[in-house]
């Protein structure tokens, strides 16, 4: 054989060859003097990694704290079947029609006159009325379409 | 291996308790210091606790080795695309020629020796020695891991044996 054997000498080392690879490789290293010293120095380089010890973590593991909200970790058990109650659909009404009033308060050149609006209907609507439907029709949840 | 059919992903913290050692020597292996390999295992954790990664029964410490790699090899593909930090786009192309033979090993190489060695290694050639020699995969393992032939996977291994080689060689 001319050629060396290169990357052959690694899955050599490895007992990566088939028995017919490793029998012709077994047999060029018994021949060839550079081969043969090559797979000395691969295989004192294997060793030296696979010597080094394990690692342990100078403090212990973690998976990033608390997940950002509206992200289930992975489902290990079977979870219990989500329910929304009716108090939680009020709140997240209610929380639309506050984050409609703050929302021209933080910009306050074009807010001025519209939550001057909001005010107005607030205040002049009966109890039961649906305000969130009054102000911003398009900012109902699905849930909440009729 | 039972089979291929996905299973619940397993708890996080069970891999924490049971496999964090081996998780961590792998990324500390492929990271070469405790900073990233900190970040390095809490994103394999993260990703094992958001249920992102597919898991197969079979050896659990092959998956972790793949979630690792994945996540390392994201974080340098990462960090190619700034250039600041910018790396060999070919570590073929950029490799000294194989040295000479008559060069001896050291016999009481350290092993921080070793991991700066490892370190300096090109990413790819890193990735498939620490597959191979850190968290005892096959060749074919690695081959499904990185999604390159096996071909590949032996040459990476080789060359990258053939620098920790140059780097760890000590002349008579």
């Amino acid at each position: 054989m001319n050629s060396h054997l290169d990357d052959t000498l690694s899955a050599l080392a490895d007992g990566e060859l088939s028995a017919e690879e490793e029998a012709l490789a077994r047999a060029h290293v018994a021949t060839c003097e550079r081969c043969a010293a090559d797979l000395v120095v691969v295989e004192a380089v294997r060793t030296l990694v696979r010597d080094l010890p394990p690692v342990d973590p100078p403090v212990p593991l973690s998976a990033g704290g608390d997940l950002p909200a509206g992200e289930e970790p992975a489902p290990v058990v079977p979870l219990a079947p989500r329910r929304r109650s009716r108090l939680a659909g009020l709140a997240a009404a209610a929380a639309a029609v506050v984050a409609l009033f703050l929302l021209p308060a933080i910009h306050q050149d074009a807010g001025g006159p519209q939550l001057a609006n909001l005010v107005q209907v607030h205040t002049t609507s009966p109890v039961n009325v649906d305000l969130v439907s009054q102000v911003a029709p398009g900012a109902l949840p699905v849930s909440y379409q009729r | 291996m039972t089979g291929t059919e996905e299973q619940p992903v397993p708890d996080w913290e069970e891999v924490a308790r049971r496999y964090g050692r081996f998780l961590y020597t792998v990324a500390y292996r492929l990271a070469g210091s405790h900073d990233d390999a900190q970040d390095l295992a809490q994103e394999v954790l993260l990703r094992v606790r958001k249920g992102l990664e597919t898991y197969r029964p079979g050896s659990m410490e092959g998956w972790l080795s793949r979630i690792t790699t994945n996540v390392f090899l994201d974080e340098v593909r990462r960090r190619r695309r700034r250039p600041q930090d910018a790396l060999p786009d070919d570590p073929d192309r950029v490799l000294p020629a194989a040295p000479a033979v008559d060069v001896v090993i050291a016999q009481q190489t350290l092993p921080d020796d070793v991991q700066a060695a490892l370190s300096a290694l090109p990413d790819d050639f890193r990735v498939a020695v620490v597959l191979c020699d850190v968290a005892g995969q096959s060749y074919q393992e690695i081959s499904e891991s990185l999604q390159v032939p096996l071909g590949t996977v032996r040459s990476r291994i080789h060359r990258g044996r053939a620098l920790l080689r140059t780097s760890l060689a000590v002349r008579p």
